[in-house]
């Protein structure tokens, strides 16, 4: 530490980054599903498919809601969209309803008819787990994974500091060098999308900023709720317990999507349907602009009069805005969404390929490196399991998808045990084996379920990938050719690990001749 | 034979020593560097001379970077002495300047 600040910060990088590499891996990885977050939904349903009217879909839902939930003081409709084949709603029920409190929601189809989907959490599990976790309570995973980005957050900046040379390195790619090779697997990777990853971790620690830091609203507001009705007006009001009829919903979001040129529907909220009290509000969709606190407009739900528009924002508003949409990337293009997910992948490279490069470099420094101590041995287990093991397990997720009996009680959550399962399972496995054959035997099994996906989905429903391919469908399409990509990917690195023989520990080097290094 | 005793014992108090050193480094990067981002964040929500709701967010944004750095100052500043004196004089300053401005108005 009294050794300069470049040596002191290598060893902040090095500590930080070991301390919750294992925990960003994860929500760096479900982190990347979750650019494709509705596809995969879709993929996980495929009972339902076609295209349906924004619209037409909002319309049919507030039907089936007037019939479902007419006391209700609140319905929510996200109608279909250029990527969700179905509208989702959710309602909270009337205090005077049988069970009370807790919100009801449900799948309809583009005229408002309940569908019959597989009982899945699809994508949303990936998406949430990035934050949320499992199997814990959230608000404590929240403070968990804040803590991680916020290590993250300091890896990087105190990473750039270590790795000064590091463009130098950039253009000395050195494959099949041992420990070399993973530092630069570890620097190419995090120096290429260095923009990508400080903007990622920035941007989530501002996505639940106010819950890390409301010291800052605090000092300005007594009771943080008047900020936050400073910023989101609720408009909504008390019902008056006068029925009046609720205004049709057609010329509502017709005059709403002719406020905003080019705009998509994103939710509509209506309160207190069927009272004098009623209004609607009517949010553009998020996919239409970079920020994500998404334009509202304001209806009368009698008249049907727009009551009020956005308000406009302050600079730093808008800032935090953008921000969070730039980390949701829910503005994204299929091209700029391809982005994304590849820079995310090559955010999970770069914590995985750290977290060996922590065992690779110390198990040289180690007195008997043959037989390394508890410390070592668990970090290197704990390490296969992580980096082998959850990219496994995720697949096993999908699997389970397709495979658990539809009529299975609690079948979405099944889904969830299955990926733990397996995970769990890596981890047994990582510990009852030699430490080289444990890497290659979990990435192997990991390279088997990925290629196993497609062909499972080929065994159980009529939309495999050739069915896929022919019709153009390319959400499906897209999503088997990707998990062969991994398939191929995680086969690959299994076998070069495989084969790799550690070099003798002789002055002379018989250094690997780089062309064969890359094959 | 005796040297090495005494070498082997110096260096058991170094090692002791370098463990305190990271302990304390720690605890300053953690808690104390909470308590001083969270003063200027607060104090920053307070004097910015923008709306409050601005204020607040603006300082709410930046803290993670304050945060960041100051961790990194921690670990990397010459005694562990003068990151908690420094830490102290500023979380003490800052205290005051809070303490002040609320006095002097109120919040909403």
């Amino acid at each position: 530490m009294k050794a300069g600040l470049r040596q002191s910060m290598a060893w902040l990088h090095t500590w930080t980054e070991l301390l919750l590499g294992w925990l960003l891996f994860a929500m760096f990885l479900t982190g990347t599903a979750a650019y494709f977050n509705d596809e995969i939904t879709r993929w996980m349903q495929p009972e339902i498919e076609g295209e349906a009217d924004p619209i037409d879909s909002a319309i049919g839902a507030a039907a089936y809601l007037r019939e479902k939930a007419p006391n209700s003081p609140s319905w929510f409709i996200t109608p279909t969209s250029e990527r969700q084949v179905v509208t989702n709603v959710f309602w909270r029920p009337a205090p005077s309803d049988e069970g009370g409190g807790r919100g009801r929601s449900a799948t309809l189809d583009g005229q408002g008819t309940e569908v019959e989907l597989r009982d899945t959490r699809g994508g949303n599990f990936l998406y949430r787990f990035h934050f949320d976790l499992h199997y814990m309570p959230v608000i404590w995973a929240r403070y968990l994974v804040g803590v991680a980005a916020m290590f993250m957050l300091i890896a990087i900046l105190s990473g750039v500091v270590t790795h000064k040379k590091i463009f130098a390195d950039f253009f000395m790619l050195r494959f099949g060098k041992g420990q070399r090779s993973w530092l630069d697997a570890h620097n190419v990777t995090a120096v290429m999308a260095l923009p990508f990853h400080l903007m990622i971790t920035y941007t989530g620690l501002v996505t639940l900023a106010t819950l890390y830091m409301p010291w800052a609203i605090a000092a300005n507001y007594a009771d943080s709720g008047t900020y936050f009705e400073a910023l989101f007006p609720q408009d909504a009001m008390e019902a008056t317990g006068v029925a009046a009829p609720l205004t049709p919903l057609r010329p509502v979001l017709e005059d709403a999507l002719s406020y905003w040129p080019d705009g998509h529907l994103g939710t509509a909220q209506v309160s207190n349907p069927g009272d004098t009290a009623a209004r609607i509000m009517v949010f553009r969709s998020p996919g239409d602009t970079v920020g994500t606190r998404a334009e509202r407009l304001v209806f009368d739900g009698v008249s049907g009069a727009l009551l009020s528009t956005p308000p406009a924002r302050g600079a730093a508003r808008e800032t935090e805005s953008v921000m969070v949409g730039l980390h949701a990337g829910r503005f994204a293009g299929p091209a700029l969404r391809w982005l994304y997910f590849l820079s995310g992948v090559g955010g999970t490279i770069m914590v995985g390929s750290g977290l060996v490069l922590w065992t690779v470099k110390r198990r040289q420094k180690l007195e008997d490196p043959d037989r390394p101590h508890f410390g070592f041995r668990l970090v290197e287990r704990l390490n296969v399991a992580t980096v082998a093991g959850l990219p496994a397990a995720v697949a096993g997720y999908f699997i389970a998808n397709w495979l658990l009996p539809l009529d299975l009680e609690a079948r979405a959550e099944w889904e969830i045990h299955c990926l733990f399962i397996l995970w769990g399972a890596s981890l047994v496995w990582a510990v009852g084996r030699p430490v080289k054959r444990a890497w290659v035997e979990v990435m192997a099994a990991g390279a088997c379920l990925y290629a196993a996906v497609p062909l499972v989905n080929a065994l159980t429903t009529s939309r495999h990938l050739l069915a896929s391919l022919t019709k153009g469908d390319w959400v499906f399409a897209g999503f088997d050719l990707s998990m062969l990509f991994f398939a191929v990917l995680i086969g690959l690195a299994a076998r070069r690990l495989a084969l790799h023989r550690p070099r003798e520990r002789t002055p002379r080097v018989r250094g690997a001749k780089p062309a064969e290094a890359l094959s | 034979m005796a040297r090495a005793a005494v070498s082997g014992r110096q260096s058991a108090i170094v090692r002791w020593l370098a463990v305190w050193q990271v302990i304390l480094r720690t605890i300053a990067a953690t808690g104390g560097n909470y308590l001083l981002t969270s003063l200027i964040a607060g104090v920053m929500a307070r004097l910015l001379p923008f709306a409050p709701s601005e204020a607040s967010m603006t300082a709410t944004l930046s803290c993670f970077l304050v945060f960041a750095l100051l961790a990194m100052w921690v670990f990397a500043a010459r005694s562990v002495l003068r990151v908690y004196v420094l830490m102290a004089g500023w979380s003490a300053l800052l205290g005051v300047i809070l303490w002040l401005s609320l006095r002097a108005w109120g919040r909403l």
